[in-house]
């Protein structure tokens, strides 16, 4: 009976949101489980964080509220968290560039047809694969500074390496240059994007003449700017929480300078149970990213280019 | 239709599975709020407890940081604890990793072991915090005189604001070492020890070999952590106040020591962090000490087995850390210890003592502690299981042992400082100490800036406790 009246009526748009809504439901209790993990596993810890930021709170004592004395503390009285900021400005300014071109480099020279090119791929992936608490035990030997095989190296072609770790100058710089040893995941990721370039692209330029570099330069790095931005976008946001290493190897030395952000945060909650100040420290973290991701998307529009050129 | 049907009935599945874990978890929260809550049902558990004595002994959760052989061995000597008593079960469980960690995360959530061994500088902060109980009650019902049974220095190490809240069961003294074949090489009198801080310094001047790159063959000495050096330069760390003394002489003294090493003998710090930290001589058996490259070195009594597996051809002496002639005192440490604690929250607070009283030897239990900090190759809190006769023969197997014995009564032994910023405060320390052997500051620049760190954070603690 209810079908016989018309398409506008209002008993066939209830029956049309019930349809909906029943397909809706459906797919909620599909995702219930993913859900549930969601709010139980990081939307409830979030908030709790922000809550906790708010007070002193060293997990045993009920929280003590003190309103925003936790974030006034860090960002006037605390000459650690400025040394913390400014080793982990140091490490993304050099690793993040240094990342994307060692990758870039690599995956444009694996993109070539040359014979054992899979063994190759391999041979650059596999770091990525290693956890970072065993590559940084291995990194604790190549560095090492009287039997190390990076010093060893050095000393063949008459330099006398530095400490790497046990110097304050060259801790960061020794980091930095690990970290370049990862970067097969971004590599793949390049590689993919480097297989959808157009190959009539690079017929035309020839025809007009274009030497390899201005290819590279004029055709590949625009036409997979997209990948590249994504790289630079989870390279930044990784960098800008950089821990296992720093916390393996080093622990914050010599002279506070491998102490990174993510490293005195941790400090702050595990080791001086100040977990009120570490939640500030991590939203503030969290501002931070936030703005240089913002500030990426930005300028993003400057240099990415999207096929069809949509955005 | 029928998909239809098929799939919402999978979805209620997931949904009712979701839901009845949850619950579960619930549940156990439920449990054991029902335990805290009201006498009566606090009452009752204690009767049904009495009830059941006779015939199911009284399970002790105990939680500790022992690994590897370690774990063996405190497994071993808790099933021993387990066949010398009927009424009491102890459940070992080896939390190896961030053990501080979940400790106190067990005992917010409501459900702590009973005791937790542990070694880090803690207890200030665990006692200020409610984390663990303090003893006293227990100690005078069942430990009256306990005080006296501990060394003086053990004793100082269970309390915080002059209660016990922990129970000391091995204390780590550090000695001297040096090694008689190279004094003879260079010529010392190889029975001849360093006494004063004046007569290492001389003496240690001998030994430095450098390589073809500049690189360290061989060091004399070369001092590290600060804190352990301020005792014997009649140093300390807080005053009777419990207030930090940043203007010591003896800390300033140390420092100083510390920093003449890259100033007026000149060393140069790189080489010395490449040498020390390489893993060429930091792994157990490159030890450059047990490699005979370096004369001296600041260690504790596990090294003794360590020069019995790696070096058991050397021929080495111990002694005392040699003292400042300006102002310290001879024979003086920085005492670490293991330590036992009781969580505030334990189901069975009276049981867990009585495993407290068997590991520190309280109460005729010398023999068998004597066994159990033999056998893991430590050294007791008290002076009556060292004259136990398992203990005796443990120390006799490698006689140097006894050198130890004497760091123990010594009045002029210090503890870790016993205020709630006290790890905070070691740190500064350190990085005070990093600052000056790498000539970024003087001495005095370095701990002035430690007295403001410091000072700061007391403030802070202080304002909102």
């Amino acid at each position: 009976m209810a079908f016989v009246q018309g398409k506008g009526s209002r008993e066939y748009l209830i029956h049309e949101r019930k349809k909906v809504w029943y397909s809706r439901r459906l797919g909620l209790a599909f995702i219930s489980p993913w859900l549930v993990g969601f709010l139980i596993f990081t939307l409830y810890p979030m908030v709790s964080s922000l809550y906790y930021s708010l007070n002193k709170y060293n997990i045993i004592k009920p929280p003590q509220w003190v309103g925003l004395r936790n974030y006034i503390e860090l960002l006037t009285d605390d000459p650690l968290m400025w040394v913390a900021v400014y080793n982990t400005v140091y490490y993304i300014v050099f690793a993040l560039p240094l990342q994307i071109i060692v990758a870039l480099t690599l995956a444009i020279l694996l993109n070539s047809k040359v014979k054992g090119l899979a063994v190759y791929r391999t041979i650059f992936y596999m770091p990525t694969i290693v956890p970072a608490v065993a590559s940084s035990i291995l990194w604790l030997w190549l560095l090492d500074p009287h039997i190390g095989i990076i010093n060893t190296l050095l000393a063949a072609i008459g330099i006398d390496g530095p400490g790497w770790l046990v110097n304050p100058v060259w801790s960061k710089p020794a980091l930095i240059l690990m970290s370049v040893w990862g970067v097969g995941g971004d590599m793949v990721i390049y590689l993919a994007a480097l297989q959808g370039v157009p190959q009539e692209l690079y017929e035309s330029a020839e025809l007009d003449g274009a030497k390899r570099w201005r290819k590279v330069w004029h055709i590949t790095i625009p036409m997979i700017s997209p990948a590249i931005f994504f790289c630079l976008i989870m390279g930044l946001i990784a960098a800008f929480q950089y821990f296992t290493q720093a916390y393996v190897m080093t622990e914050g030395g010599p002279m506070d300078s491998t102490l990174f952000y993510s490293l005195s945060l941790y400090n702050n909650a595990f080791k001086y149970y100040k977990m009120g100040y570490a939640s500030a420290q991590a939203w503030v973290l969290f501002v931070i990213i936030f703005c240089a991701t913002l500030i990426s998307y930005k300028i993003s529009g400057k240099w990415v280019h999207y096929e069809g050129g949509e955005k | 239709m029928k998909i239809k049907s098929f799939l919402s009935f999978l979805a209620m599945l997931l949904i009712s599975v979701m839901v009845l874990s949850l619950a579960a978890c619930g549940s156990k929260d439920a449990e054991t709020k029902n335990n805290e809550s009201g006498s009566q049902v606090t009452t009752k558990a204690t009767e049904k407890d009495k009830v059941t004595e006779k015939s199911e002994p009284v399970e002790v959760v105990y939680w500790h940081m022992w690994g590897g052989d370690w774990k063996s061995w405190i497994d071993g000597q808790v099933e021993k604890f387990n066949a010398s008593r009927s009424d009491i079960k102890v459940k070992p469980l080896a939390v190896t990793s961030d053990g501080e960690t979940k400790f106190i995360a067990s005992v917010a959530g409501g459900n702590p072991p009973d005791v937790f061994t542990g070694w880090g500088n803690v207890i200030p902060t665990w006692a200020e915090s409610e984390t663990i109980m303090c003893l006293d009650e227990l100690i005078s019902k069942n430990a009256p005189d306990l005080d006296d049974f501990l060394y003086p220095i053990a004793s100082d190490l269970g309390k915080y604001k002059g209660k016990t809240y922990c129970m000391p069961i091995n204390l780590c003294p550090l000695m001297l070492f040096w090694n008689k074949d190279l004094f003879k090489e260079v010529g010392l009198d190889p029975e001849k020890y360093p006494v004063t801080i004046g007569d290492l310094d001389a003496m240690q001047d001998k030994f430095w070999k450098f390589g073809s790159k500049g690189q360290i063959d061989r060091m004399g000495f070369y001092p590290t952590y600060l804190r352990i050096w301020v005792p014997a330069f009649g140093g300390r760390f807080i005053d009777e106040n419990n207030k930090p003394t940043l203007d010591d002489k003896g800390l300033l003294n140390a420092l100083k020591w510390f920093e003449s090493f890259v100033t007026t003998k000149g060393y140069s710090i790189e080489k010395i962090d490449a040498f020390t930290t390489s893993i060429a001589n930091s792994a157990q058996a490159t030890n450059p000490f047990l490699t005979e490259k370096a004369a001296f070195t600041v260690d504790g009594v596990w090294l003794l087995t360590d020069i019995q597996n790696y070096a058991p051809d050397m021929n080495y002496g111990i002694c005392p850390l040699p003292y400042s002639s300006d102002g310290g005192f001879e024979n003086a440490n920085l005492t670490m210890a293991d330590f036992d604690v009781i969580a505030n929250g334990s189901k069975h607070p009276e049981e867990a003592f009585e495993f407290l009283k068997w590991m520190v030897g309280y109460g005729g239990n010398e023999e068998a502690a004597g066994e159990f900090v033999a056998t893991g190759g430590n050294i007791p809190a008290a002076q009556k299981v060292v004259d136990s006769s398992s203990y005796k023969s443990y120390l006799d197997e490698i006689p140097a042992r006894y050198e130890f014995m004497k760091a123990l009564d010594s009045e002029n032994n210090l503890t870790y400082p016993s205020v709630t910023y006290g790890t905070y405060y070691m740190d500064r320390l350190e990085a005070a100490e990093e600052r000056v052997m790498h000539g970024a500051q003087t001495a005095e620049e370095a701990l002035k800036q430690v007295a403001d760190e410091v000072a700061k954070e007391a403030a802070k603690q202080e304002a909102t406790n």
